[in-house]
């Protein structure tokens, strides 16, 4: 009987056989396309997710053991793709634009007629190796994390996903944070949130720097993926007082509609308020959204550093952020032992 | 009795169809039936299906294109992607010219669909499917999932239901 069991053995099987099929690059016209088939399955299943990471390390794998004198055997048209690919400028359908003379080809069934067999045998993938250059290498790599990484909706199961994180993971998430498609960082961005305990052992921040020196406004995916992440993953790994942190939320431009957690936000934000470098860094419109959050929510933890931040705004003479940081605290105020000082700096500020 | 004809000239279809990718030979021995102009008036999907074959067929074998989800209901489909795993495992690959059409069949999210096409890219990237391994309408398989092995799938055995109305997926 058809279950979804049965699909996802089919899956654990064909797994193999891909990252089998990258290793010795073989059949690569059919693992692209098997690649662009499970992209577009919309409702793809969770569990391809540890199985593309799978292949993004074997890919990885791959990468490393590329002989660079090889030279590639694909005609100038797929060197061009590459071109128009690391500009942006994708073509409608890049399989068709590598493979379309096979496909033209292909429309002749027949032994003599098919440009993938390569011999009498049955079966295809019994081909010789191909050759691949790195670039190549990058866009197998971009597919493989659509299909594990690109949902429109988060589903609840992914909760339960482990992924396994290899050495060989560092070169996908300098290559994927290399790319100028902003759909491929989201991707890999995706990563930091997938999963129980998953978390990657280096910063995403780091990686993301890269991106943040682009002026280029972040795609709305990746936008939108960049505060889920940064909700997520805040606590444990988001160094908030680092300026690419900074750069990264003045990026986003957060408001409060966006946010899922606002307390996670409230918290987050003071962090870097209170940080050195925050005061002078974070952008005007987190001041302002900070009041909204404490408002809203009546309650903030004041610590001396707090009037810290008040007297070094005081002295930037950045009126705007400090008006803004004294109604947070004014609005969000628990009696406490700060009130005094806080009063003191309020009352010099006002003589 | 209408029921068993049906599905009697279903699976003689499929069976040629085989023989046809088989071959030149074959193909010569095992033409497709003809249907009438005025047969496909009547809207039988079944006859859709089988002027598609018809008029995808060249000398030498199936030149298919994978029904789309939105002109073909999914048992139609579901047969379809049958036959394509019939014709895989005997040697042919309708796949690459299918291959925009197949995106369609993920957009559809119909599992058994799905599964079988599935099972045809195993066997590009190199495994071994068994005949009678396939998800399709109107008959039951008994699939044991535990003997999936990574070089050979499992071996299904059919029974024919006689439910037209029914997709049975098994």
């Amino acid at each position: 009987m058809y279950t979804s069991d049965s699909l996802e053995t089919i899956l654990s099987h064909l797994s193999l056989r891909v990252m089998k099929g990258i290793a010795d690059r073989s059949c690569l016209h059919h693992l692209i396309y098997f690649l662009e088939f499970l992209a577009a399955w919309e409702k793809r299943p969770v569990y391809l997710t540890p199985m593309a990471y799978q292949w993004c390390s074997t890919i990885s794998e791959a990468v490393g053991r590329h002989d660079p004198s090889e030279t590639t055997t694909y005609p100038s048209y797929a060197q061009e793709y590459i071109l128009l690919y690391h500009s942006r400028l994708r073509p409608q359908d890049p399989v068709d634009f590598w493979f379309g003379d096979a496909e033209e080809e292909f429309s002749k069934v027949g032994l003599s007629h098919d440009p993938v067999r390569l011999d009498s045998t049955s079966y295809h993938s019994r081909g010789r190796p191909q050759h691949l250059t790195p670039s190549m290498y990058a866009h197998l790599l971009s597919i493989t994390l659509e299909v594990g990484f690109r949902r429109d909706t988060p589903s609840h199961d992914q909760s339960v996903l482990r992924l396994d994180h290899t050495s060989h993971h560092k070169w996908v998430f300098d290559t994927a944070f290399s790319s100028d498609d902003d759909e491929v960082i989201a991707d890999a961005l995706s990563i930091w949130t997938t999963g129980v305990g998953s978390t990657p052992p280096c910063s995403c921040v780091c990686y993301l720097a890269k991106r943040l020196e682009r002026d280029t406004p972040f795609s709305p995916r990746l936008w939108q993926t960049s505060i889920r992440t940064i909700e997520h993953i805040w606590r444990n790994e988001l160094e908030v007082s680092g300026l690419d942190t900074i750069r990264w939320l003045n990026r986003l431009d957060v408001d409060v509609d966006n946010m899922v957690e606002k307390r996670t936000w409230e918290k987050l934000l003071v962090g870097v308020m209170r940080s050195p470098t925050g005061p002078e860094s974070l952008s005007s419109h987190y001041w302002h959204l900070l009041d909204k959050l404490v408002t809203s929510s009546h309650f903030l933890d004041l610590e001396s550093r707090d009037v810290e931040v008040m007297r070094s705004l005081e002295e930037a003479e950045d009126w705007e952020k400090l008006g803004a940081w004294m109604v947070a605290m004014w609005s969000g105020l628990p009696i406490s032992k700060s009130m005094e000082a806080i009063e003191e700096v309020t009352l010099k500020l006002l003589s | 009795m209408r029921d068993r004809a049906y599905f009697s000239a279903r699976a003689i279809l499929q069976v040629n169809m085989r023989a046809r990718a088989q071959s030149h030979e074959c193909a010569s021995k095992y033409p497709i039936p003809a249907i009438s102009s005025r047969s496909f008036k009547h809207t039988d999907l079944d006859l859709h299906v089988i002027r598609m074959l018809k008029h995808n067929s060249g000398a030498h074998g199936p030149i298919l294109d994978f029904p789309s989800g939105d002109t073909n209901t999914h048992a139609h489909s579901l047969w379809m992607s049958n036959l394509f795993v019939d014709l895989t495992r005997a040697g042919t690959n309708p796949t690459l010219k299918s291959y925009k059409s197949y995106l369609s069949a993920a957009v559809t999210d119909h599992r058994p669909m799905i599964a079988n096409i599935l099972l045809i890219w195993d066997m590009f990237l190199g495994g071994y499917v068994e005949e009678g391994t396939s998800w399709t309408v109107d008959k039951s398989y008994a699939v044991v999932l535990l003997s999936f092995s990574p070089v050979c799938l499992t071996l299904c055995t059919p029974v024919i239901h006689w439910r037209p109305s029914s997709l049975t997926c098994h």
